[in-house]
């Protein structure tokens, strides 16, 4: 195949350069620094009008009776409104909103957090650093939350995660714990900057039939000054920050995360599991939320379905609603005992991996124990016939899970002990002033996702929690026939390849 | 064909004149054929279609600040392209006398330059596919949406094409 697409490009080449094609460079406006200015701060010329207002479009429904009729001054309309506009209006209501930190006010606004606009994701290729690096954090949090954890249909929101983490680092004071978050999320506190932009930028849109939206936000309560520099920080990584009183106001934190996640009710108050009185009281929470809602690019059809026995690992049978079409793919990979095979989404970039073992006796968690299954070895990739694609003929049964997972025994066994220790203080760069006498520490990382598979596509919404604490003291074609019928893994790509969300099927539900 | 980087998108915006430029020529050079053989396709004149390339990069630099990624900016290109043609091609037709008419400069001479070779192999269509997908990367549901066919339209004649051109290189051999 390489042959034929070089030789027909050179014929292309040939062809076109039979005609002279130049351009004169001088014709083109020069930019000024304004020019400059402009492209590389774009995001923050996009009004807060503006993304209220795409957020308000995509999150909120808003009903209005307004009538139009030119004669009218007054209309009298009901709506809803979002936390961004309630926000707004206790910033401009005298009496209300106090600006300075940590003086008690009940809600403060603390920065301004300029998301991409929801048009389209941007593809940003990852160099190898980067892809390396984000590829060996999944795999060690996840290994580490597979060993510590026996949970059926075990789901992972590695992105999630990772910026937990990552938001945690501005919070720390212990070398210790600074030395341990490097070394998992690696590269430098620049490159994942550079590299944090890029997973935002492929993972913030909202289209007819494809959304992702990655969000992220820090609540502090109102007991102590908050440090500006870690503020900083968390603007700098696309975290939207609030102080308010955990206990009057925690219900902003529920709201924040039902209308990231578009769904009411997704948390409520017993999920944010608060410790509002004694002597460990809640101070900051972290939350990492993902909505993906993508449409299969080659759908499946209802008529379709078939019933057919799932394998389970115990040896017994299960019947499950199987979904089944085709489509072309350009490779897979055979890893000799399993395969790793993708399908695609609407958007044509983000992807979907699946990996089973091709005989029904054997145990796809054994076969991975100690590989890393976010890699994509190129040795292993098994190319079409004169490298055409391949037809592969795909058999996925329909979930809907919806699971909760706990990280604190996993981090732990990554060196994260002192982090969880209520007898160190090891995130009081979170705030500053006069905190002595208290420890702040981690006291939980949890997660809570839902999980689709169905004919229209893959809905996944999940929401990582981090919760600190300070005690007083987050034409014929080669085809492959494909059968998910045994516990198999999942991964999520968005259109960098970055796995953002891995997850078991064990049982399938719907 | 050598990818058109990030870092590359955003020196078109440099305030030094020597960075833009390089900039602008990595993606000409990169893309102009492209446009030119897009252009040559609806119009059938080796000066309109020169004209329109001039015309569809002036029209990407205008737009330099809204690329944020090589597909972007092709498509971008394309849809430009194709878009001053047709436009150019209307306007030329009203203005022509019969002896003038474009239409009539769909002999071979007008379609060999790019399917001479291939005249008794590919339709016009395939060759088109295997330009976009085979050379410059469009996946088929950007070319379907260009086209407004389905993708599995797109897939079917590309299949068909890519196993003509095998045959026709495989035969050359």
């Amino acid at each position: 195949m390489k042959d034929i697409k070089k030789q027909f490009t050179e014929d292309f080449e040939l062809s076109s350069k039979k005609v002279d094609l130049s351009f004169d460079v001088t014709q083109l406006e020069p930019n000024t620094k304004q020019t400059r200015h402009r492209f590389k701060h774009w995001p923050l010329v996009i009004s807060l009008g503006c993304v209220a207002t795409a957020i308000v479009g995509i999150a909120v429904p808003v009903m209005s009776n307004l009538l139009k009729i030119e004669n009218k001054s007054v209309n009298k309309d009901t709506k809803t409104y979002t936390i961004e506009e309630i926000q707004l209006a206790d910033k401009n209501t005298p009496g209300t909103d106090v600006k300075e930190p940590g003086s008690r006010s009940e809600f403060t606004k603390l920065n301004e957090v300029f998301l991409p606009d929801l048009q389209n994701p941007r593809a940003n290729a990852l160099d190898e650093n980067e892809m390396n690096a984000y590829n060996s954090f999944a795999n060690k949090t996840y290994h580490a939350i597979v060993d510590t954890s026996n949970s059926e249909n075990m789901s992972y929101n590695a992105i999630g995660l990772y910026s937990i983490l990552n938001n945690l680092y501005g919070a720390s004071s212990s070398t210790l714990i600074n030395n341990v978050l490097d070394g998992l999320l690696g590269l430098s506190e620049t490159t994942r900057k550079i590299f944090y932009d890029k997973v935002v930028f492929a993972n913030f849109y909202a289209r007819e039939n494809n959304t992702t939206q990655l969000r992220n936000s820090a609540f502090f309560n109102n007991e102590f000054i908050v440090n500006d520099d870690y503020i900083r920080k968390l603007t700098d990584f696309y975290c939207e920050s609030y102080q308010i009183s955990f206990k009057t106001r925690s219900k902003e934190m529920v709201d924040w995360v039902n209308q990231a996640l578009h769904s009411e009710g997704f948390i409520d108050q017993q999920f944010l599991g608060l410790d509002l009185e004694g002597q460990s009281r809640t101070q900051l929470v972290l939350f990492s939320t993902l909505f993906f809602k993508n449409a299969w690019q080659n759908k499946y059809l209802t008529t379709n379905n078939v019933k057919g026995d799932f394998y389970l690992n115990d040896g017994t049978t299960k019947e499950v609603t199987y979904m089944t079409h085709s489509y072309h793919a350009p490779y897979y990979y055979d890893y000799g005992s399993y395969i790793s095979v993708k399908d695609y989404y609407d958007n044509g970039d983000n992807s979907i991996t699946f990996i089973i073992p091709k005989d029904h006796n054997d145990n796809i968690y054994e076969l991975t124990e100690s590989v890393n299954i976010f890699e994509e070895k190129e040795e292993n990739k098994v190319l079409g016939i004169n490298d055409d694609p391949i037809m592969i003929k795909m058999k996925t049964p329909k979930i809907k899970f919806k699971t909760d997972m706990e990280y604190n025994n996993a981090l732990k066994s990554l060196g994260f002990e002192d982090m969880f220790n209520s007898e160190l203080d090891t995130l009081s760069n979170a705030f500053s002033g006069n905190h002595s006498g208290t420890n702040f520490h981690m006291k939980i990382i949890k997660e809570r996702n839902e999980v689709e598979f169905n004919e229209d596509g893959t809905t996944v919404k999940s929401v990582v929690m981090g919760s600190m604490n300070g005690t007083e003291s987050v034409q014929r074609e080669e085809s492959l026939d494909v059968r998910l019928d045994q516990p198999f893994i999942y991964i999520i790509r968005d259109i960098n390849k970055t796995p953002i969300f891995v997850g078991h099927v064990d049982n399938p539900k719907y | 064909m050598e990818k058109v980087s990030y870092h590359t998108l955003r020196c078109l915006c440099s305030t030094s004149e020597e960075e833009m430029n390089q900039a602008f020529n990595i993606i000409f050079n990169k893309y102009r054929y492209l446009v030119y053989y897009v252009s040559f396709d609806i119009l059938k004149n080796e000066e309109e279609a020169k004209d329109i390339v001039n015309e569809t990069f002036m029209k990407m630099y205008e737009n330099r600040r809204s690329f944020m990624s090589e597909t972007k900016l092709k498509y971008f290109l394309l849809v430009t392209a194709k878009n001053l043609s047709i436009n150019r091609y209307n306007k030329l037709k009203d203005h022509l006398t019969y002896s003038d008419d474009i239409g009539e400069k769909t002999d071979d001479e007008g379609v060999n330059i790019y399917l001479e070779k291939f005249k008794e192999v590919l339709d016009e269509e395939e060759y088109e596919y295997l330009v976009l997908h085979l050379i410059y990367g469009f996946n088929f549901r950007e070319i379907a949406n260009l086209n407004k066919l389905t993708t599995s339209q797109v897939s079917s004649k590309y299949q068909r094409g890519i196993k003509k051109l095998r045959d026709f290189y495989g035969g050359s051999h």
